[in-house]
């Protein structure tokens, strides 16, 4: 792996790690048992540009940071975003898919899958499917269109993964 | 913003502090195991008294404690309740249409307690352990991974960076904000979407200094020669002592009698 991804890596790693907690309260949702902040999956949307492999370790990354500076259920559900951010950047490297629409796919995958892993912490299937799955969804769709906004303004797109003012390599 | 808090370490030096990080980890993740293969109290009773005595051992304030436990506190008691009202069995009491059972009590207060212990012991763990101490801990653990294409190496370096990096960025993001509010953004008012979209002027500025910081980081990074995890030394070796050794077999011995209580009648 070269340096440059696990700079880039690391950097939005510590974004998905300090939104949630910067902007708790301001940004953040609460509908219980279902709690979320809003923008904090738009650094794990945005490492779908640089590839699965910067994906992969943001998702991770989040997910050890949550382990370590939140708590476990926080940190299964952001192990869900290894899933789709991976697939999300595979989509857009090797199939040529637009960053929207990689966004687009991979909604009902995350949506399902947050439902899922909460279930074996005591949540109700119909609060795990209900409230946490369409939740996650309304949320997803929410971080894409920051996402696509903050993507198209700093000048980020697939095939041009560099940052602003700094030629891509 | 007020304050931040990320993570829970504590800086201190009982014996919990010098244990080297794989010896608690392996630890936890044990405890964490054990918690769910328990079926009674008897065998739960092994385990407090296991966490317990990390907590005495630690020297943890108890407001760290219940801090840890404060953000899963109504999905404790949610799942308590839906436990006790909704388990089917013997009643015990009923009021109308509510009935309490007795299988609905004991599985309640089974995960009730499973629970509070799984949170008690990750919070001795990162109370005790800094988060560098952390990621060299993973690194060593995820190694026997590495064969099957798991980059342990870039992952822990990865970590190491984004942790170091979490106070600069929340600086910078505090420093944008005032000067988006000095020429007049108000970022606390209107409904939550007005909030969403004034949130962007504040994310572009971020997102765009952290890439040219990555950028800066991976040349600076390349011309030190960094070249991976392959050959690379540490200025603190992990380094397994006799209290290792001994926090080890005494953990895994109690957790062991926890699993044959599994059987107890």
């Amino acid at each position: 792996m070269r340096a440059r991804d696990i700079t880039i890596g690391a950097l939005l790693t510590a974004m998905a790690i300090l939104i949630p907690v910067a902007f708790r309260g301001w940004l953040q949702v609460y509908y219980p048992p279902f709690s979320a902040t809003l923008g904090a999956h738009v650094p794990v949307m945005l490492s779908m540009i640089f590839g699965p492999g910067v994906a992969a370790m943001v998702g991770i990354g989040s997910t050890l940071g949550f382990l370590l500076t939140m708590s476990p259920v926080i940190a299964a559900r952001a192990a869900v975003h290894i899933v789709w951010a991976v697939l999300g950047a595979y989509l857009i490297k090797s199939r040529h898919w637009s960053f929207t629409w990689a966004l687009v796919v991979t909604a009902p995958i995350h949506a399902l899958g947050e439902a899922l892993v909460v279930i074996p912490f005591g949540f109700s299937l119909y609060n795990a499917g209900v409230v946490v799955g369409v939740g996650t969804l309304i949320h997803h769709t929410i971080d894409a269109f920051t996402s696509v906004v903050l993507a198209r303004v700093a000048g980020l797109s697939a095939s041009k993964a560099g940052a602003p003012g700094v030629p891509a390599p | 913003m007020n304050g931040i808090m990320l993570g829970q370490y504590i800086p201190g030096n009982t014996v919990l502090h010098r244990l080297d990080p794989r010896t608690k980890m392996g630890l936890v993740f044990a405890y964490m195991i054990v918690l769910f293969v328990a079926r009674n109290f008897l065998g739960l009773a092994v385990l407090a008294v296991l966490g317990l005595a990390g907590v005495v051992l630690s020297r943890a304030p108890l407001r760290s404690l219940v801090n840890g436990l404060r953000p899963m506190l109504f999905l404790l008691l949610l799942s308590f309740v839906l436990q006790v009202f909704f388990t089917p069995g013997q009643v015990v009491w009923h009021w109308g249409v509510v009935h309490v059972t007795s299988e609905g009590m004991h599985m309640a207060l089974l995960v009730a307690t499973r629970l509070i212990l799984l949170i008690m012991a990750t919070s001795i763990l990162t109370i005790t352990t800094s988060p560098v101490a952390l990621t060299d801990g993973i690194e060593y653990l995820l190694s026997p991974f590495v064969p099957l294409g798991l980059p342990a190496h870039e992952l822990a370096m990865m970590m190491t960076i984004a942790l170091r990096f979490i106070p600069t960025l929340y600086e910078e993001l505090d420093r944008i904000m005032k000067a988006q509010m000095a020429r007049g953004a108000d970022f606390t008012g209107g409904n939550i979407l007005r909030r969403v979209r004034n949130m962007v002027p504040l994310l572009v500025p971020l997102f765009i200094s952290s890439l040219r910081r990555a950028d800066d980081l991976a040349l600076a990074m390349e011309a030190r020669a960094y070249r991976g995890g392959q050959g690379r030394t540490r200025l603190r070796e992990l380094a397994m002592a006799r209290r290792d050794w001994a926090f080890l077999t005494a953990g895994l011995a109690m957790m062991a009698v926890a699993v044959v209580l599994r059987w107890w009648p």
